[in-house]
């Protein structure tokens, strides 16, 4: 449940984060693709009425996860899913992070951070240790 | 809905009771936080004479939603309880920054809502909320709260990002998350 990942692309190597005072890890993102996370918690929604994201049927099931990394200070991103038959997760939300992207020396904005972290999501194998995750804690 | 502010000395005293015992029916019975409350009022250290409070109230006057402002240069909760949802930074101390807590929106009157963020207020008592923080001198907010907060700031269309990772306590996520007034 707990393994780092790893992506396979071409890497800047990650030194280690340093925290803004606006609270921000602000990253090239050459270097966010070198950030290996592992899995903290996955559950699912306990009050589905409160789930906003987009897409999710009002039936379906739909919950969270959320990942880490192992440095000091450490980058977390989490990020909403619904649960498709046969069992197949659907990432469902922006993700949600303490990360800036910068290039050029500036920042490039919540939005286009929010696109680069999407795609760097959609590279993971993530949904296993949502699967063993949820099995877990929602078992029996 | 009717949405007041004010601090304790402002708001009529049987309104202050009935935040306190909403308070108690959604953090200590509906979501089983361990807080301290006593003859169905929950309240600690960090109600105090000059805590500001946001409170709505349905048509019957019930309460429907709360939140609770605390200016970070005085105690407040994540800088004395919760300082290591901050990432290694040291919590910020200035009348700039206010703290968000014991945020709900639950209409009880409406059996079909369950949940912290259910009523259809929600989003309307945030922005409240942060408003009202930013009448107060606010330039930017802290709050501690579930994962499902950066939800709803996001549906009220605020800047919010984290300040750090979550840790999980009695089960459950919480966080600490910056907003931009």
């Amino acid at each position: 449940m707990n393994r780092p990942l790893i992506s396979s692309r071409q890497q800047t190597p990650l030194a280690m984060p340093i925290i803004s005072e606006d609270g921000y890890i602000r990253l090239l993102p050459s270097q966010l693709k070198a950030v290996r996370l592992i899995h903290l918690i996955s559950g699912l929604d306990e009050y589905p009425a409160e789930t906003t994201s987009c897409g999710a049927m009002p039936t379906a099931i739909t919950g969270y996860t959320e990942w880490i990394s192992h440095t000091a200070p450490a980058i977390t991103i989490g990020w909403d899913w619904q649960m498709q038959t046969p069992v197949f997760f659907k990432r469902i939300s922006e993700p949600r992070s303490n990360i800036m992207l910068k290039a050029a020396g500036s920042d490039i904005g919540p939005a286009k951070t929010a696109a680069w972290i999407e795609a760097y999501i959609d590279s993971l194998d993530w949904e296993k240790s949502v699967l063993d995750c949820i099995g877990l804690r929602y078992s029996g | 809905m009717q949405i007041t502010s004010g601090t304790t000395e402002r708001l009529p005293e049987i309104l202050f009771t009935r935040i306190s015992n909403y308070r108690h029916k959604v953090f200590v019975e509906m979501l089983g936080w361990e807080l301290r409350s006593r003859n169905e009022m929950e309240l600690d250290q960090f109600d105090r004479p000059d805590t500001v409070y946001v409170v709505a109230q349905n048509e019957q006057g019930q309460v429907s939603g709360c939140a609770r402002l605390l200016s970070t240069d005085r105690p407040y909760l994540l800088g004395e309880v919760f300082p290591q949802l901050l990432n290694g930074m040291p919590p910020p101390s200035t009348p700039e920054v206010w703290e968000l807590s014991r945020f709900a929106a639950v209409d009880f009157s409406n059996q079909a809502q369950s949940g912290q963020f259910s009523s259809p207020i929600a989003v309307g008592l945030l922005r409240e909320a942060i408003d009202c923080a930013a009448s107060h001198g606010a330039k930017r907010l802290i709050t501690v709260s579930p994962l499902g907060i950066e939800r709803l700031l996001r549906k009220a269309g605020f800047h919010a990002h984290r300040a750090g990772p979550p840790m999980v306590i009695d089960g459950h996520p919480i966080f600490a998350c910056w907003i931009e007034a």
